[in-house]
């Protein structure tokens, strides 16, 4: 029965190549929409190499100290001081592994090479030993830094593969060395580059924070705050609240013999509520996802308006044919079924198109994606996004961005189809066969 | 002709409920878009107070006992580089550049005892008058001359023209005190054109005063070039720090999300027109098939091939009119629901079109009814001609 629908609906669509054309740019315009939103989510929390694990992650970003005696005013936030890591972070014993990263706000790294003057601009991230363990980075060349030359605070640097080209062409950078900020660095491995859209682990030189002057740095008050954010690996997502009482009871010891008391906002966060976090700026998830869903109903909406009109109208042209159909008996969900298979061929065309479309779109408009945070600490961020990697295809082609193309299609099939086609279904015969055949 | 028309809609009501439905929704949501650019481009079509062209911004480390005399030298180095016409110098968090994003705040009134009203703005402090010379900011009570404090009184302050007017109402604030803080006194010697804290906002009020050099601790270095100036040279010779406020302007638009939020609020308008754009094509010309006799019927009584293409887009555009009233309605309850996000600071006093509700309402609906009307009566046109090209003679043959 239904390849018989399927034979009825492509020659339908032959006959109707206006029809159709018009059926299907609808379709595709709700579902371009649609997808480019879910390839938008996708790259916010989709595991995404070198952020392999990001479903079982969890981040702290910033938190804020208030006085424990409430009757004095004042309130500081900022990120971690190496201290609350030590203390807090790194001891936990419910999760996988936790890494930490230094950030350097407001300065512009440079890098020259030895004997030349030429600064090079550049990111640079400062970062542990167990960094490496959490990302999965791919090596071409040399080796991640070990816990050893880490805790060491040897000079050692893991580049981008790019920047490497750039610094020294063709021939391997595994040893050479560069300075950076006057001071000297030997590369130790090389990694293939990542896309600027995933700022956790974008950049183009990684070293050991312990080479920073500012590592052990407090910024206030009895040393809680600084410049340090944590990524904390679970074993799986269902330890996070088993995470959270543990930070949360390491926290209470921390704080015992202090005069301040710590904050954090809600975090640890899983990576989706962590990509929205700005700072300490009130983050109202609930109703950043409904605003998400609000314009995944206007996408799918507002076509369906369009379609079940066409729908309507195409209806009106067979109810000649309805009618013979129910003189000899069809059952008005055989018609209903009817409608809906025919139409699914269109959507399905349409779902194709609009993918093909929103992947265009996507590419085109990849530099909107970058990171905001590149344009605060660089002087230059268009030059250094034109030259690095933006869309990777596993952003693009993957299961569930396939899935959720799929569950669209078939959402708007039945909304452009169901209304129009039950309407039409509940017409009498006689009314039916009255009507011009 | 409109009764008519009327008639027609009314007698096709189960056809037009559909497209009737989507233009009062895409109505509704696109209102929302128009009202978002209207403000947008009342607040960027005003005066910034400051003019960034020729102007870049030159960064330099944090300073410390070890550099703080290699940064003197680098200070003389830019002032002295051929082209710079002047340079300022301040702290990168001191608030006082354009497209800072710093925002230290203060309160000021006219007297320390509380009697009269605080108004609340942004202050400014700067270690010398370059800063009017670099952006060329203009006094407004002497306007061919630049913006100074007067460096001879060590309480001298100058105030943004907004605030200066908040503060005296009519009188010239020349001379006349003022308190900050509450406690602090100073003396108004200057008023200057008010100023935006970015493109896209409304100028909030400000206070200019003077603040020693020493306390400077990430330098900022803002330089204003003729000509001659060769950035290139500059990069290589002296410092590849070096952004034009332009684009320091741009960068912090999208980091702040404005950036992200025009382009998203564009492409959903561009998604409202075309799902517009095609139902009506696809409206009206199904109705072209099954009104092919009515047209011949038209044209054999006389009626003109523009004619009928007229009856076809006065029908579109009426629909469009109809589904607008409910659709006005809507809007009105989104306003008052406090929906309407509206962009940086909104003074309800301050004067702009932008505060006064009703007015902004009526203007900003109609400009959302006119974009959709050109859209519905290009659309339908295609359709039109299409319907106004048929043969009397076969479409009578026809007989619908």
């Amino acid at each position: 029965m239904i390849r018989h629908y399927f034979k009825q609906a492509w020659q339908l669509l032959k006959d109707n190549k206006l029809f159709s054309t018009i059926y299907i740019l609808g379709t595709a315009l709700a579902i371009t929409m649609i997808m480019i939103v879910s390839v938008y989510l996708y790259m916010k929390e989709g595991n995404i190499a070198p952020e392999v694990h990001r479903s079982r992650m969890m981040y702290v970003a910033t938190v804020e100290i208030r006085p424990k005696d409430s009757t004095q005013t004042g309130m500081a936030a900022a990120s971690l001081s190496y201290q609350t890591v030590k203390n807090v972070f790194y001891p936990l014993k419910s999760a996988e592994r936790v890494s930490a990263e230094l950030q350097e706000y407001g300065e512009e790294a440079s890098v020259s090479l030895p004997g030349q003057t030429e600064d090079i601009p550049t990111v640079v991230k400062y970062v542990d030993a167990a960094y490496w363990d959490i990302f999965r980075f791919s090596f071409v060349e040399g080796h991640p830094f070990s816990t050893g030359e880490f805790q060491s605070g040897i000079r050692t640097a893991v580049i981008a593969e790019s920047f490497a080209r750039q610094l020294f062409g063709t021939e391997p950078a595994l040893n050479k060395r560069f300075l950076l900020d006057s001071e000297e660095f030997m590369v130790g491995g090389v990694v293939k580059d990542v896309s600027y859209i995933l700022p956790n682990t974008f950049s183009l030189v990684w070293l050991p924070y312990t080479v920073n002057p500012n590592w052990e740095e407090r910024v206030f008050k009895e040393g809680l705050l600084g410049f340090y954010k944590v990524y904390i690996l679970a074993h799986s997502s269902k330890d996070f609240n088993r995470i959270k009482k543990e930070i949360e009871s390491h926290i209470g010891r921390y704080e015992a013999n202090l005069t301040w008391k710590m904050d954090l906002l809600g975090q640890p966060d899983d990576t989706f509520t962590h990509s929205f976090r700005k700072g300490n700026r009130a983050l109202d998830m609930p109703q950043i996802k409904a605003m998400f869903a609000l314009l995944l109903i206007i996408f799918l909406m507002v076509p369906a308006l369009n379609l079940s009109g066409l729908n309507s109208s195409r209806m009106e042209k067979r109810t000649g044919e309805l009618g013979i159909r129910k003189a000899f008996g069809a059952p008005r969900s055989v018609l209903i079924q009817q409608v809906l298979t025919e139409n699914l061929l269109l959507s399905f065309i349409g779902g194709v198109v609009g993918l093909i479309v929103s992947y265009a779109l996507v590419f085109a408009a990849k530099e909107w994606l970058a990171s905001s945070f590149l344009f605060y600490t660089l002087s230059n961020p268009s030059a250094l996004i034109s030259s690095s990697v933006g869309i990777t295809p596993a952003m693009l082609f993957n299961i569930e961005v396939f899935l959720w193309a799929f569950i669209a299609v078939l959402v708007m099939n039945v909304l452009s189809a169901l209304v129009p086609g039950y309407r039409f279904s509940r017409r009498t015969i006689i009314d039916s066969l009255d009507e011009k055949i | 002709m409109i009764q008519h028309i009327l008639k027609l809609i009314w007698t096709q009501r189960r056809r037009n409920l559909w497209i009737f439905a989507e233009l009062l929704v895409v109505f509704a949501l696109a209102w929302y878009i128009v009202d978002y650019q209207f403000v947008l481009i009342h607040n960027r079509m005003l005066p910034n107070g400051y003019d960034v062209a020729d102007t870049y911004r030159i960064s330099y480390k944090s300073l410390t006992d070890k550099n703080k005399e290699a940064f003197r030298q680098f200070y003389d180095r830019v002032r002295l580089y051929p082209g710079v016409e002047s340079a300022f110098l301040t702290d990168r968090f001191s608030g006082v550049m354009p497209y800072s994003d710093t925002y230290n705040g203060i309160s000021i009134s006219v007297d320390s005892t509380g009697n009269s009203q605080t108004y609340y703005g942004q202050m400014k402090a700067i270690g010398s008058n370059n800063y009017f010379e670099v952006f060329k900011v203009h006094s407004v009570v002497n306007p061919s001359a630049l913006g100074r404090l007067d460096r001879s009184n060590s309480r001298s302050v100058v105030l943004t023209q907004n605030l200066a007017e908040a503060l005296f109402k009519g009188a010239s604030p020349m001379g006349k005190r003022v308190f900050m803080n509450g406690k602090s006194e100073y003396v108004v010697t200057d008023v200057v054109q008010s100023q935006k804290q970015y493109d896209h906002a409304q100028p909030h009020h400000s206070v200019f005063y003077y603040e020693n050099d020493t306390t400077i601790a990430k330098p900022e270095i803002a330089i204003r070039v003729a000509p001659n100036f060769s950035f290139e040279q500059f990069k290589k010779e002296v410092s590849g720090s070096i952004v034009s406020y332009k684009n320091v302007g741009r960068n912090l638009d999208f980091m702040l999300g404005v950036t992200n939020e025009i382009r998203l609020r564009t492409g959903l308008m561009i998604f409202f027109l075309l799902n517009v754009a095609l139902g009506i094509i696809g409206t009206f010309w199904f109705r072209n098939a099954a009104k092919h006799g009515e047209i011949g019927l038209r044209m054999a009584l006389g009626s003109s091939r523009s004619t009928i293409q007229k009856q076809y887009i006065a029908e579109a555009v009426l629909l469009l009119t109809l589904a607008a009233v409910p659709a006005v309605c809507v809007n009105f309850t989104l306003l008052e629901a406090g929906v309407i996000k509206t962009l940086g600071e909104q003074f309800s006093d301050s004067g702009y079109i932008t505060a006064n509700k009703w007015l902004r309402f009526i203007i900003t609906n109609g400009l959302t009814y006119l974009l959709l009307a050109v859209i519905v009566a290009l659309s339908a046109w295609i359709p039109a001609n299409k319907a106004s090209k048929v043969h009397p003679v076969e479409a009578l043959r026809d007989n619908g």
